[in-house]
């Protein structure tokens, strides 16, 4: 049975923008001045984060942006999708694209967190680039489309998610053999915990596999109703939450791990979890649904939402100002919203 | 299904880019999947029963196999190395429409052998003749071969043991049984034959009466993978017939029909 929402949060819808259809890309650049964003028109652009506005239209992207992001330094931005091109923008003049042409679709962006190089998903093959687009490396092809990339916490390695598991390279040692975490069955997302510690997927098979990142050995949560696309570590890699339909669930990672603990459970979505993402602060989550529905969370002290509000659309993806002031939502009708909140 | 069989471990592929279709705006009428002619079909139908976010958005019409009436004899009389596939017989067993092309390249004769030789395999397929390719639209397209009603339209001709040939490791085994059915022992039997021999069940239908139920029971599957649910009522004075088919390799009617009886309420 869905919890009682007793609205402890004040969220207030700040603005909202349309981008024609889909959206698949919200991403709050390091300083909290503008949101990149894309959707499946193919269109891409940049918002000013406090009201809306479009500040610049970016480069199509034929058939459907489908990933994006800011390096860690937020000098260069970049964005990918149907087309098979990866597109590099220096932030200061984002008009004169650098780009990349790619062996497949380009399915997932992630910048090192340490230094200007992307790695971009591209149909069977992991690419990583520099910010003028030269080529560091290339790996593949990978044994089924590779569905997300992630770089390690420490910048060292990108992994990628696929069938069969996930696949290390490290991009300064690209003659070095990879690592691989196996796994029998599809991989749907890769998100390595802050401390770098651990490391977890989402599965088609309705189950989350997380792994110790520094020996390999691994542990599964199942028994989900269906698929897993979305999970999310807080801040101080303690908790993991993970989406599915209806509920999301809150393992303990701290000390020995969740091996033998039993999940908290948040229960009020009534459709399929589309997408999660911690407050910078840790306090609270927030989770989106098919249904349009918006909970925030504040786990694992309240099992009850904070606060509710409904899109009126399937919540698409999520994204926080670095500052926590205000969420991003991006819906399937096409229009990014933002969200104050006020705890 | 972690660590299941191949076939059971769903390769995810596929229902990400139909999930990346269904997320567009201009949404599809309808969208064909060709595969390449060495395709296995089963992992390709199983996609649409085993996302929940493909199963509520998209359904699947039909398989529809097309084949050279020239030169599919010598793929279906290929010998495979063990443990190898005959992809030929296995996309005529999967198919719920057979366009058997290029007929203006054969006699009538070989023509009317090959549809036999078909049926052999596949008792439940519709076959259309052509040249040039050339077949109406409306005979494989939204033709709803895997709507569950559809299977109350099941051919009972398929039960005709004389249409059959039992000397090929692919064929269809149609069982006829007058009487209730036991709800437990169903489920033991259907879970203990697909655990067994599920990889050899390429695709199964049925029509079910169970004990104390008013409901009509129909189910189709994909190997391990099955979709049932109550039906409309049986009618007064109608006959409670359980009828099933199934299509696979080294098929044993004698036992499947013995172990399907024995299923029957005391």
């Amino acid at each position: 049975m869905a919890a009682r929402t007793r609205t402890v949060d004040r969220v207030e819808l700040t603005w909202a923008t349309n981008l024609d259809d889909y959206i698949t890309l919200a991403a709050p650049s390091p300083d909290g001045t503008l949101l990149l964003t894309g959707s499946l028109s193919g269109r891409a652009a940049l918002l000013d984060t406090t009201t809306g506005t479009v500040m610049a239209e970016l480069a199509l992207h034929d058939f459907g942006v489908l990933a994006g992001g800011w390096s860690h330094d937020g000098t260069h931005l970049a964005t990918t999708g149907h087309d098979h091109h990866l597109r590099i923008y220096p932030a200061a003049d984002p008009t004169h694209p650098i780009d990349v042409d790619l062996p497949g679709e380009g399915a997932s962006v992630a910048w090192s967190p340490t230094e200007d190089l992307v790695a971009v998903a591209a149909g069977r093959h992991l690419t990583v680039a520099d910010n003028t687009g030269t080529t560091i490396a290339t790996w593949g092809p990978l044994p089924s489309t590779i569905t997300a990339v992630a770089w390690s916490t420490n910048g060292l390695s990108v992994g990628a998610a696929c069938y069969g598991g996930l696949h290390w390279y490290r991009p300064t040692e690209p003659e070095r053999p990879e690592k691989h975490f196996a796994w029998k069955g599809s991989l749907l997302s890769i998100d390595p915990a802050p401390d770098g510690r651990w490391v977890a997927a989402g599965c088609q098979d309705a189950a989350a596999h997380i792994w110790r990142l520094w020996s390999g050995d691994d542990m599964q949560m199942s028994g989900y109703p269906a698929k897993i696309e979305h999970v999310a570590w807080h801040p101080s890699s303690r908790y993991l939450a993970i989406g599915s339909v209806g509920e999301i669930t809150i393992w303990f990672f701290a000390g020995r791990g969740p091996q033998g603990t039993r999940p908290t459970t948040l229960d009020a979505h009534t459709r399929h979890v589309t997408d999660l993402a911690y407050r910078p602060d840790g306090q609270r989550l927030a989770s989106g649904d098919a249904n349009g529905d918006l909970y925030l969370w504040a786990p694992p002290k309240r099992t009850s939402p904070t606060s509710h509000a409904n899109l009126g659309s399937s919540v698409s993806t999520l994204a926080w100002h670095p500052d926590g002031s205000h969420l991003y939502a991006g819906g399937a009708d096409g229009t990014i919203t933002a969200i104050a909140t006020t705890t | 299904m972690n660590n299941g069989c191949i076939c059971c471990t769903v390769r995810g592929d596929l229902i990400r880019i139909l999930g990346n279709l269904m997320r567009r705006r201009d949404r599809f009428d309808h969208i064909l999947i060709e595969t390449t002619g060495l395709a296995d079909p089963a992992p390709v139908a199983q996609t649409f029963f085993v996302d929940d976010e493909i199963r509520s958005q998209l359904r699947l019409d039909a398989i529809v196999t097309l084949v050279d009436a020239k030169h599919l004899p010598q793929h279906l009389d290929e010998i495979k190395p063990d443990g190898v596939e005959n992809e030929a017989v296995e996309q005529v067993a999967f198919a719920d429409r057979i366009v058997m092309n290029k007929v203006d390249l054969v006699t009538d004769r070989e023509a009317d052998d090959l549809e036999t030789r078909l049926r052999s395999v596949n008792a439940l397929a519709v076959v259309h003749r052509t040249a040039y390719g050339k077949v109406d639209l409306d005979a494989i397209l939204n033709v709803g071969a895997f709507d569950l009603d559809r299977v109350l339209e099941m051919d009972p001709r398929f039960l005709d043991d004389t249409e059959h040939q039992h000397d090929q490791s692919v064929t269809s085994v149609g069982i006829e049984l007058d009487g209730d059915l036991d709800p437990t022992k169903l489920n033991d039997w259907l879970g203990t034959l697909l655990a067994e021999h599920g990889v050899d069940i390429f695709r199964m239908k049925g029509i079910l009466a169970l004990t104390g139920d008013d409901q009509r029971y129909v189910f189709q599957g994909v190997h391990m993978l099955f979709d049932a649910q109550p039906d409309q009522p049986w009618k007064p004075g109608e006959a409670r017939t359980n009828r099933l088919v199934f299509i696979g390799r080294n098929l044993d009617r004698d036992a499947l029909t013995a172990s399907f009886t024995a299923c029957l309420a005391d």
